[in-house]
């Protein structure tokens, strides 16, 4: 009879379907520090659900590199999880918002003082309406990359990676097997890549290789859980 | 105090692409005519595979300390213009980074919304800044 009744629920559970988790739009904006704040417009989709911005610094003076907040139309965002490179040269931050405004968004970010930064809005559809709760951090130096985030088979993993490369030379970043790469962009001392991939269980690992070395690195990672059709948190894999 | 704003737009011919075919990133397409001042207008045609817009300012000729300078980047999608991009400011003079060297450039970039057909961009000067350096960039 209990047995029965599992099925039962399992059944009825499975067929509830799960939107897939895709990206809307990515908008990169970058400068150098002398002049303040970064203040650019991000484009959201009417059916884009979640905002996660990723903003990295470099060349600052040592804890000016830090970021001290991100707004979307005024409001804050919420940070989520931060990585600081090998002799505090530079950062990699994750910065989310649920049910962004549609449309427009003018995305400023609050520079601390003077680094070099790279700031980048990227949008996604069908993220469950709560806060991530897969996310992790890396930090590095030279060629050896290693992350590995909490994941499943139907989430989508958003990366995003600072990148010191001493003099102004352009790492050739390439992602591993899987990522689709989102962006590729820098200057000076500092570039930036990011990518998606499928989430993967019980992890998923997004990695990169560089043509050319670089210094430090700090790599930041969150695993999107989608929603389902019913717009409901998905249930436990259990039950799947 | 007298402050004067100079909206001054940046118009530089593009060029047809470089010889060669291009690396699939961070080649600079195509290199732009250089402007002594920044005092020209215009609207940029975005070359065939451009995804973001530079604005770079040589400071080395960039003296008064006292100038602030904003830039604005501008996009037309559909025939309808928006701005995609408003800096801080930054001041005339020397800046010296944590590595003691000069800092011999302010720059700035950003992406290029989908279906962008122009580009625009204007550099706002408070006052006299001296003789510097503006130069627009497309890239990949």
């Amino acid at each position: 009879m209990m047995t029965c009744v599992l099925l039962f629920i399992s059944l009825l559970v499975s067929s509830i379907a799960h939107a897939a988790v895709t990206v809307d739009a990515v908008m990169v904006s970058g400068g150098s520090g002398d002049f303040g704040d970064d203040s650019f417009t991000h484009m959201v989709a009417t059916d884009a659900n979640f905002l996660a911005v990723c903003t990295t610094t470099h060349g600052g003076s040592g804890d000016n590199n830090t970021i001290d907040g991100v707004t979307s139309n005024g409001n804050g965002l919420t940070p989520l999880v931060a990585a600081q490179s090998l002799g505090s040269l530079g950062f990699a931050h994750l910065w989310y918002q649920l049910a962004p405004s549609v449309g427009a968004n003018d995305i400023v970010v609050d520079v601390a003082a003077d680094p070099w930064y790279v700031n980048v809005a990227i949008s996604f559809k069908g993220v469950v309406q709560s806060a991530p709760t897969n996310t992790q951090s890396a930090e590095g130096g030279g060629d050896v990359l290693e992350l590995t985030i909490t994941s499943d088979t139907d989430e989508l993993v958003l990366d995003c990676m600072h990148i010191a490369t001493g003099g102004g030379e352009d790492p050739i970043a390439s992602p591993g097997s899987g990522q689709a790469q989102q962006w590729d962009a820098g200057h000076d001392t500092l570039w930036t890549v990011g990518s998606t991939m499928d989430g993967a269980s019980p992890s998923a690992t997004p990695d990169w290789t560089f043509g050319f070395g670089s210094t430090y690195w700090s790599h930041v990672a969150v695993s999107l859980e989608p929603m389902s059709v019913m717009g409901r948190r998905r249930v436990p894999v259990i039950w799947r | 105090m007298i402050i004067l704003l100079l909206l001054c737009w940046v118009g530089l011919a593009v060029a047809g692409a470089p010889g060669g075919p291009p690396r699939p990133d961070r080649v600079i397409m195509p290199p732009q005519t250089y402007a002594p001042r920044a005092y020209d207008s215009g609207r940029l045609d975005v070359p065939e595979g451009a995804k973001m817009v530079w604005v770079i300012l040589d400071r080395t000729k960039f003296m008064n300390q006292n100038a602030r300078v904003r830039v604005t980047i501008e996009a037309q999608v559909g025939g309808q213009w928006f701005v995609i991009k408003r800096t801080g400011q930054t001041r005339g003079g020397a800046i010296v980074r944590p590595d003691k060297s000069p800092q011999t450039e302010s720059v700035t970039f950003v992406s290029l919304p989908t279906g962008t057909d122009l580009v625009r961009t204007t550099v706002e000067v408070s006052q006299s800044a001296g003789t510097f350096g503006v130069v627009v960039r497309f890239t990949p």
